[in-house]
């Protein structure tokens, strides 16, 4: 049934389905009057019939006056016009005017004044959608209740107190290799932490939000962004995130409303916020805050419990010299609760400095982007110069371990560059022999994968079959270049 | 032509939830039971199905035409869903006319009216965010803002 509808609109609808079928002749009329005697059989039942009756009054009057002479039909037409705008309608909830419509649309048809422009025109107490645009309007359920109620599950207890990968093989090959091999299997896409409920989005590159809800986890789970720098591996989904969430605002009318994103952001990606935000096209103001980060920054993103400090990275060179932008950074997460206080890193892109160890020493768990690998990076003979590499992150692990007593025991290597194939499994293998080598025994390295989950109380890790939490894992390689890695318990490995 | 289903669906979706609705708006603002209107609705729904079989014979006599039935039908769908609203509304402004000084304009604007001034379909989401603010003028009034 048509929105917005009173209880005259079929009554309105059946006049104009009579007239429309022929001139006015005295059938016609007799057909309304045969019509109102009906209506006034069924005044048991329906209540108000009066007022129906009365329109239907008028209108017979007018066909009679109009069959009678078209000139003693207009002037009674004029005449019935100016009282009804002097008078106003108190039958119906929605509309105050419509029996007004109606006489002018009932005018207009009887007195041939219709012209395009006026059957273009929509009186809505007369007209009604039709069959094949009204079934898409009234589904029981729209898009936008369907993502909400969606989003609204209760997943989070599953996440909580978790760092869950959400990146692929590679954040910066995707697009390309999704085309070459004409799929969407190959994913970049970021992190997420969550303590005690509080959710954290890391670096949303490509992917992040299929990923997020293909977990999931929904833009309703995330109450901070952080965004180390602009690049668009790290930043691609920031609109789309946003976008999303701003919907879940818009079409819910309760609490979502309330649900704000904190975005910590470096310098050009908040600039980028910035803009979109003066045009009014993201980043409104009602449903997120922007915070402008740089290197050595800190901030509580939930009291008492979640703080993040930001560290400086080497990762943009400045044209024509050897110095480096300074707006990107990495950052290092405090979660504390009670009895405990946790420390996760993450590093972001930059080359390896020592400055760098200071920002992991602390930390029980580090996820290192160690980007593409080159024989003079593997050989040591030439450091990279915008990422960790290989020789970044064994000088990375090597020299923390060796200047500092507390070092970190977990690294997760993420962000390899798939150029040719999947090196992630044999790197890390020729990496931890070679510290082991060093005398380097009491460290875990894990290749990075979309859906592993880190936890950050016991510093455990999520078997992928069992999806038991374990301190013993062990990677199994991959069979194909698109076969994601695994990390299995003895139980499942054996 | 409306089948027995398609009334039914109809007299539920546009009488009977709205009616529900406003018992239990009402049931929670004045903390008292309505029992007796949920008897009415269900007499009602007796009474809309006896209708509907008795003017069903006309047609199959052919006293009445298709148009015809189908329009007395939605007449009265809609003539019990106006009824509906109108008691709502009037129940609602009686409750609101003991603090609120213009509880006509205050129900013009934020319960027949949307933000942007158009006229509004009464549903659920919107009786709940006129109910929040009609509480808060509540508060309002008795903390004497």
């Amino acid at each position: 049934m048509q929105k917005n509808e009173t209880m005259l609109t079929p009554v309105y609808r059946y006049v104009f389905s009579v007239l429309d079928e022929s001139a006015v002749t005295e059938d016609r009329i007799r057909q309304m009057r045969v019509f109102k005697s009906h209506l006034r059989k069924s005044a048991c039942i329906l209540t108000e019939t009066k007022e129906i009756e009365s329109i239907l009054d008028c209108t017979i009057e007018l066909l009679e006056r109009f069959h009678e002479s078209e000139e003693i039909g207009q002037d009674f037409w004029n005449n019935k016009l100016k009282a009804l705008q002097c008078d106003s309608c108190q039958s119906c909830y929605h509309c105050k005017k419509c029996r007004i419509y109606y006489w002018k649309e009932l005018g207009e048809v009887l007195l041939q004044k219709t012209n395009d422009e006026k059957k273009s025109k929509t009186y809505f107490p007369v007209r009604s959608l039709p069959d094949e645009i009204q079934r898409h309007l009234e589904p029981s359920a729209s898009i936008s209740t369907l993502y909400l109620s969606r989003i609204k599950r209760d997943s989070i207890g599953v996440f909580r107190n978790k760092f869950l990968m959400l990146k692929g093989m590679s954040s910066s090959t995707p697009a390309m290799l999704n085309n070459i091999f004409d799929t969407n299997d190959y994913v970049g896409g970021g992190f997420y932490l969550n303590w005690n409920g509080y959710g954290v989005a890391i670096d949303p590159g490509y992917s992040f939000v299929h990923n997020l809800h293909h977990y999931g986890l929904s833009v309703l789970d995330v109450q901070a962004v952080i965004i180390t720098h602009e690049h668009i591996d790290h930043n691609n989904d920031m609109r789309l995130l946003d976008d999303l969430h701003f919907s879940a605002a818009r079409f819910d009318e309760e609490k979502e409303k309330t649900h704000i994103i904190d975005w910590y952001m470096d310098e050009i990606s908040y600039a980028m916020a910035s803009v979109l935000r003066t045009e009014r096209s993201g980043f409104k103001e009602e449903t997120c805050r922007l915070h402008r980060v740089m290197a050595g920054d800190s901030a509580e993103l939930k009291t008492n419990e979640l703080d993040v400090t930001f560290f400086p990275t080497k990762h943009i060179p400045k044209d024509g010299t050897y110095n480096y932008k300074e707006h990107t950074f990495g950052c290092s997460f405090c979660c504390k609760n009670k009895v405990q206080k946790k420390i996760i890193t993450y590093t972001s892109d930059t080359k390896y400095f020592n400055g760098l160890l200071e920002a992991v020493k602390e930390a029980d768990m580090v996820i290192a982007n160690i980007s593409g690998i080159y024989e003079d990076d593997y050989m040591q003979i030439k450091e990279k110069s915008t990422h960790l590499g290989y020789g970044g992150c064994y000088n990375l692990i090597r020299k923390c371990s060796e200047k500092y007593g507390r070092y970190p025991r977990f690294y997760f290597l993420s962000e390899f560059w798939n150029g040719k194939s999947d090196i992630r499994y044999d790197i890390v293998k020729c990496l931890k022999r070679e510290l082991e080598e060093q005398g380097i025994t009491d460290i875990r390295i894990i290749p990075s994968e979309t859906g592993m989950l880190y936890d950050i109380e016991d510093g455990s890790i999520q078997c992928s079959q069992c999806g038991q939490y374990t301190d013993e894992v062990i990677v199994k390689r991959p069979t194909g270049l698109n076969e994601k890695i695994e990390v299995l318990c003895r139980e499942c490995y054996f | 032509m409306m089948t027995k289903e398609k009334f039914l669906f109809e007299v539920i979706d546009n009488y009977l939830y709205l009616a529900s609705l406003g018992c239990m708006v009402m049931e929670n603002y004045l903390l008292e039971d309505r029992t007796p209107d949920y008897i009415i609705c269900a007499n009602n729904l007796h009474s809309c199905l006896s209708f509907y079989d008795q003017i069903y014979n006309q047609l199959d006599k052919k006293e009445y035409s298709e148009q015809e039935v189908d329009t007395l039908l939605t007449c009265l769908i809609q003539s019990l869903k106006q009824e509906t609203l109108k008691s709502i509304n009037r129940e609602l402004k009686e409750c609101a006319r003991n603090y609120l000084p213009d509880a006509d304009q205050f129900f013009n604007d934020y319960l027949m009216h949307d933000r942007k001034g158009n006229i509004q379909e009464l549903t659920a989401s919107v009786l709940i965010a006129f109910l929040r603010r009609l509480r808060e003028s509540e508060t309002a009034y008795a903390e004497g803002k």
